[in-house]
């Protein structure tokens, strides 16, 4: 079988790179046949040939091929522009169809230009059919460009765009004779955020284009339009319209679409665009932010209202809406939003934040609490030091930051008895390294360090924390640290407390140090004889173990 | 008038130049090239047929004409005289538009519809069909 192919395909082979124009003709007349070898590789040689006649032939029997033949046709979709042409401006109702259908299947964007003057005749069917194809064509190039994809046709996205916006910008100019919208609508989308001429259009309300192109950008729901809207609040040039029409949309795609937009607070054009946008019309009912829309859509609607140039007020009436009913998503970017507005309303949201389930929130409102001198403040940070929770334990300890050892330590000898108790207190409350450090201290070479520490633990109430620590120093070279660790023992219950007190009221060389050991262990309600008695070796009976 | 009777004396005057050399012969007539210009005409003659030939034979040059078309499938084929002459038959029996058709139309082989002549040849037919096919 397939010794008898190889003749026929060299004939097709000679007649597909024959330099004889008769090739054509006698290839069109093998079509007739229908189907079958004959048929397959005419249509091939015919696709590889240049000749417009051959390939129009070709055209005619494009519904009736099978989807492989199809694909043969397409790949010789380079040398087949001018037959296309041609179908498409001045083919019968067959070939135009024909056209139409392979300029669908193939994604031919050389072709856009001729669709364009189709599509700019007047009213009738074959204009309709090229707008449609027009915004199918650019809708795919779109895509191909936003995915950076590399097209099957091997040419990049970027190139085949500027073409076909040069042959939409030639419409627009034409757009008071043709007054077609769709092909306006074509040009915006592959304009981009940065053309200068859809800016000038856009900033002058006179332009003939200019109601159109802001009548698309309100209500179009092709989504390259909305992506466009959505990319100029980022540019630097934007035009006021733009703004307008992006606060006075209310369609739930552009909705969607606003609310999966970055915010970058890097990016300036769009923190201007958005501050200089009193409110959002998709986003006014605040109810149905926490009803509709997901956790993460509600924290973004939170952030934008946040970056817009509304009233205070009105941010506020959406904080404090998500922060009751609201995802935790959408409480969490609330709670963070309220550190940019000031004054008592937000300060009682910081307070209603406070006492959300969740501790993320919580976190939150703690770092604000501070900065906004709510009286009461100082107790509940404080409270809030003792959070079960960690991240609202750690903020609360940050935000009573100024209460760390190191500011009590150097703070100490200027305080008030009264001042160093108090702040003692919060110290070793606050800041959790308080005991190790005070170990350290207490541990230091230099006396009136210790010394120091010993008073510090008694301010801080802290000595039963640090009872082994001042049992080591009922040793110290030093008598007057002796004395001071046998005292502060006094508040020390452990077992081996006692023992020590003990041991130093009979064996330290210092009577004061004995004396003090002595009142330390009568404070802890023993007497030193009972105890040095109950810490003596008890004399083994003599002859017990003889019996 | 001056000027026309030395114009008109003037071919003479240059075909005497030379006259009086020594070594000059004698001297030539139209009458005496005649031999040249057959020459010549034979000579343009064959380099005319020799580059009719080669455009003949030249299946690189842009042409629309369908039996080059046929000659350059059957030096394709490396048809022989009797099969190329047998393959002309049938396009012209068959009433082909383009005599090329007959490379792509199997069916043209079929003796049915073929006149006698070419009928008789049957066995030949199949075998060019099997070649071409």
């Amino acid at each position: 079988m397939s010794t008898a192919v190889r003749p026929l395909q060299k004939s097709f082979d000679a007649l597909a790179k024959s330099h004889n124009e008769a090739a054509t003709p006698t290839l069109m007349a093998a079509l007739s046949v229908g189907s079958g070898p004959v048929f397959d590789g005419a249509l091939a040689a015919l696709c590889t040939r240049r000749n417009k006649a051959g390939h129009l032939a070709v055209l005619r029997y494009w519904p009736a091929m099978s989807a492989a033949q199809k694909q043969v046709v397409e790949k010789g979709r380079p040398r087949m522009g001018g037959a296309l042409r041609e179908a498409l401006l001045e083919g019968d109702d067959q070939l135009f169809a024909a056209a139409r259908d392979f300029v669908e299947a193939s994604g031919d964007f050389d072709l856009i230009p001729t669709l364009v003057m189709v599509a700019e005749q007047p009213h009738n069917e074959r204009s309709r059919v090229a707008i449609d194809l027009t915004m199918n064509l650019v809708d795919q190039l779109c895509t191909w460009i936003a995915e950076h994809r590399e097209p099957v046709i091997g040419r990049d996205p970027e190139t085949i765009r500027y073409c076909v916006l040069e042959s939409l910008e030639r419409s627009v100019e034409r757009f008071r004779e043709h007054q077609r919208a769709e092909l306006l609508e074509a040009f915006v989308v592959l304009a981009g955020p940065h053309s200068t001429s859809l800016v000038s259009i856009l900033d002058n309300p006179l332009h003939p284009c200019y109601k159109s192109v802001v009548h698309t950008l309100t209500t179009s729901l092709n989504p390259n339009v909305l992506q466009l809207l959505l990319a100029m609040l980022a540019t630097k040039d934007a035009p006021q319209i733009v703004r307008t029409v992006a606060s006075k949309r209310t369609d739930r795609q552009f909705a969607e679409l606003l609310l999966e937009m970055p915010l970058d607070p890097k990016c300036m054009p769009q923190k201007r665009n958005l501050s200089k946008i009193k409110s959002f019309a998709c986003l006014e009912s605040h109810e149905l932010i926490c009803t509709e829309f997901l956790p993460a859509q509600q924290a973004a609607a939170v952030k934008l209202v946040a970056a817009s140039g509304g009233h205070d007020d009105h941010k506020l009436d959406l904080i404090e809406v998500v922060l009751r009913h609201g995802a935790l998503e959408g409480r969490i970017a609330a709670a963070g939003a309220l550190g940019h507005i000031m004054g008592q309303r937000a300060s009682k949201l910081v307070l209603q934040a406070l006492d959300d389930a969740d501790g993320a929130v919580q976190t939150l409102a703690v770092r604000q609490l501070r900065e906004r001198r709510i009286p009461g403040t100082m107790s509940r940070l404080i409270q809030l030091v003792d959070s079960p929770n960690d991240d609202v334990s750690a903020a609360a300890r940050e935000a009573l930051s100024e209460f760390s050892f190191d500011n009590y330590t150097s703070r100490f000898d200027v305080l008030d008895e009264e001042a160093r108790r108090a702040m003692g207190k919060r110290v070793a409350k606050v800041d959790h390294t308080a005991v190790d450090r005070l170990k350290q201290d207490l541990a230091n070479p230099i006396r009136r360090t210790r010394l120091r520490a010993l008073e510090m633990g008694t301010a801080m109430n802290v000595l039963p924390l640090v009872a082994d620590a001042l049992i080591e120093r009922l040793q110290d070279e030093d008598h007057l640290v002796r004395v001071a660790a046998a005292e502060a023992l006094q508040y020390c219950k452990a077992s081996d407390v006692r023992n020590a007190l003990v041991t130093a009221a009979g064996a330290d060389k210092s009577i004061a140090v004995q004396n003090a050991a002595k009142n330390s262990l009568r404070s802890l309600g023993t007497d030193s004889r009972t105890a040095a008695a109950a810490l003596a070796p008890k004399p083994v009976l003599a002859g017990k173990g003889d019996e | 008038m001056n000027a026309v009777n030395l114009l008109s004396t003037l071919p003479m005057t240059l075909a005497e130049i030379g006259d009086n050399f020594p070594t000059s012969g004698k001297r030539l007539d139209w009458k005496d090239l005649w031999a040249y210009g057959v020459v010549a005409l034979v000579a343009g003659i064959v380099a005319l047929i020799v580059v009719q030939l080669r455009n003949r034979n030249d299946m690189s040059q842009r042409c629309d004409n369908p039996w080059k078309l046929f000659r350059e499938l059957c030096l394709v084929h490396n048809l022989d005289r009797a099969n190329q002459r047998l393959l002309v038959q049938v396009t012209r029996a068959r009433g082909f538009e383009q005599p090329a058709q007959v490379f792509l139309n199997p069916a043209s082989f079929e003796p049915m519809g073929l006149p006698p002549s070419l009928r008789d040849k049957a066995e030949q037919l199949a075998k060019l069909r099997s070649l071409l096919f």
